[in-house]
């Protein structure tokens, strides 16, 4: 079902993506593989998370300051 | 050292209370762990972190509370890291890959598929939930080969481009992808499996 890409080079896109843009044909090959792949888009959502809190590293742990303001404010806060 | 703790007493004396010298111990302590990460020689590491600390004390208006003291320490002292690696010595260090490229093969089926379901996490919307998330990440980087962590380190954490990554070490723009690649993975199946065992992770 997986054509045009295997999940093994869907992800070394996904992962080279945060780093630079794609090219067209890649770019365009790896969103159809995402849309019909399940695995990767979990792959491609725990990549950017960690891509997100790489910046953070060492600061993360602190305060209410690192958070965005309406994460600060949400309700779910207790 | 003791003179530089010394130093860090007499100058913040005036400071409001939050800035102790447990304070600045534990900050100092914090800059340590991080910049061993990127920076293997452990006296150069030292050294940077020594001078982050004297250039947090030059400025020390510059933050209030102990948050902002962390944060605006650990700033400082990945600026002086990337300074490092951008100073002219630094560069064509020589790359050495103890990793075989087949690094992760295990993970897919000969078409290139996952062996196994790749499982959704929760995403860490609450401030502790983030803390854990982030308490992982710093635990599981910790178990990538030092290189990958460094690299991961330097394009993540330095935020250095990956075309400077691979001047910087005399890497080809391939071989860093695939280590960032590596570091990635290695990374997400580490946070996975520890995440299942203290259920922070779904």
């Amino acid at each position: 079902m997986n054509f045009l890409h295997s999940c093994k080079r869907a992800a070394e896109l996904i992962s080279q993506s945060l780093d630079e843009p794609l090219d067209v044909v890649d770019s365009l090959r790896l969103r159809m593989h995402l849309s019909m792949c399940g695995n990767c888009r979990n792959v491609e959502e725990q990549f950017s998370l960690i891509h997100k809190l790489g910046d953070q590293i060492g600061t993360l742990d602190l305060c209410e300051e690192q958070l965005e303001p309406h994460l600060a404010n949400s309700p779910l806060q207790e | 050292m003791t003179h530089l703790m010394e130093k860090l007493e007499q100058t913040v004396l005036p400071a409001p209370p939050a800035t102790s010298t447990q304070s600045w111990q534990q900050l100092r302590q914090r800059m340590l762990r991080h910049a061993r990460m990127v920076v293997f020689e452990p006296a150069l590491a030292e050294d940077l972190v020594q001078e982050s600390l004297v250039a947090v004390l030059e400025n020390p208006l510059s933050h209030r509370g102990e948050s902002s003291l962390v944060t605006w320490g650990i700033a400082i002292l990945k600026h002086k890291i990337a300074d490092w690696y951008r100073s002219p010595h630094q560069q064509r260090r020589v790359w050495v890959d103890q990793e075989e490229d087949t690094a992760h093969d295990e993970l897919y089926d000969e078409q290139g598929s996952y062996k196994e379901t790749v499982p959704s996490w929760q995403q860490p919307e609450r401030q502790e939930a983030q803390r854990q998330m982030m308490s992982v990440l710093e635990a599981c980087l910790k178990h990538l080969p030092s290189q990958t962590g460094r690299i991961f380190m330097m394009r993540e954490w330095l935020g250095f481009e990956t075309s400077e990554i691979c001047e910087r070490l005399g890497l080809t723009a391939d071989n860093c992808r695939m280590v960032l690649h590596r570091a990635r993975t290695g990374l997400r199946q580490c946070m996975t499996s520890k995440g299942h065992s203290n259920g922070s992770i779904q």
